[in-house]
């Protein structure tokens, strides 16, 4: 559900320690105005993904936002690297990735490199508000095999897509009058009663 | 088939944001939004100087594809992506936007199309140029810059 931007619910983000990667030096001004808005207070500032690896490699963080770095992709693989060899707890910690343009050849990147969320850019404050907060309530699954690392990324169901045509051999959507009586009681609770099975 | 591990991990986070004290969400929003505002100057003339770069680039290209040029530019328009909203320029947002799905789909399928990078460069320049809030004045340009994506079969990701 989207984040009412006028709600009086409280949440506190002093104590949290955020990493945030981004070469674009007015890309970190506004990531740095959005986040010490929302209260934030213990930054660590990455201009690039060697400095956010030391960071991640001297100090625990609580949640990290990374940009991709279009076109090269490396914020991808700075996750990636996060959740497979930075060690624990910051192998676990909530990532949100931002993007301004996702190339055609990095969108696998973008889905398996293990981010929680990936939000496209422009950043506002009510989307990052509302991306860190999804993270802490919904409590993903970890999922850790060969080909991914990550938060498990079947988390919603959403039904079948807009406009896409249903199978050919899917129910049709309009019920039609029964064509035979229905079942009385004593038939219902028949088919919920233990019985002995003979096999 | 490899060993799949399911775990949940306790996340620091999810206790912290549950600590007593800290700021209700319309007064984090509202901050946060009027921090923004002081980076409106800086973010338009940051936005000026790319537009202008643009125009080198452009002028640069010829009439056959040349793709270290549009992976070039494509960096360029990815990197205003951002600064038209700050500067509360929405129709030129989306204007860049297009213009890197369109520059993303010419690199990568090797098609070159002067046209359709000229018809959007001039648009983010006529865009810029617009008092912020006119969006039914820009909404034919946008509808240009869409039929020039449709001819490539994009699908818009913004």
């Amino acid at each position: 559900m989207a984040l009412e931007p006028t709600s009086r619910g409280r949440f506190n983000l002093e104590k949290a320690t955020i990493l945030m990667l981004e070469t674009s030096g007015m890309g970190m001004d506004i990531l740095v105005q959005i986040v010490t808005g929302l209260g934030a207070k213990s930054l660590h500032r990455c201009q690039n993904v060697d400095e956010a690896r030391d960071v991640i490699m001297r100090n625990t963080v609580d949640l990290v936002i990374a940009d991709a770095i279009t076109p090269s992709g490396e914020g991808y693989e700075f996750v990636s690297w996060l959740r497979r060899e930075a060690g624990e707890p910051n192998s676990f910690a909530p990532v949100v990735v931002t993007a301004s343009h996702t190339p055609v050849t990095m969108v696998q990147n973008a889905r398996d490199c293990g981010a929680h969320y990936i939000v496209k850019k422009p950043l506002t404050p009510v989307v990052m508000l509302e991306r860190i907060l999804w993270i802490a309530r919904e409590s993903r699954p970890f999922i850790e095999c060969d080909a991914y690392v990550g938060p498990d990324r079947r988390h919603r169901n959403d039904g079948p897509p807009d406009g896409v045509p249903r199978r050919r051999d899917d129910l049709p959507l309009e019920v039609g009058d029964a064509q035979e009586p229905n079942l009385s009681q004593d038939q219902v609770d028949n088919l919920f009663s233990t019985r002995k099975v003979s096999l | 088939m490899s060993a799949v591990r399911i775990h949940r991990p306790n996340y620091a986070l999810a206790t912290m944001l549950r600590q007593a004290g800290g700021i209700t969400v319309a007064e984090a929003v509202e901050r946060a939004a009027s921090n923004l505002e002081g980076l409106q100057a800086a973010g338009g003339e940051q936005l000026d100087a790319g537009l202008a770069q643009m125009d080198l680039i452009f002028a640069r290209y010829g009439d056959a594809f040349d793709g270290e040029l549009i992976a070039e530019h494509y960096g360029l328009a990815a990197g205003l992506i951002g600064l038209p909203s700050l500067c509360g320029l929405d129709a030129l947002e989306n204007a860049a936007h297009s213009l890197c799905d369109l520059l993303d789909r010419l690199g990568t399928t090797g098609r070159w199309d002067r046209e359709g990078v000229q018809v959007h460069v001039q648009a983010l320049r006529l865009l810029r140029n617009l008092p912020a809030g006119t969006d039914a004045v820009a909404e034919p340009v946008l509808d240009g810059l869409r039929k020039v994506r449709e001819r490539h079969a994009i699908q818009s990701s913004n």
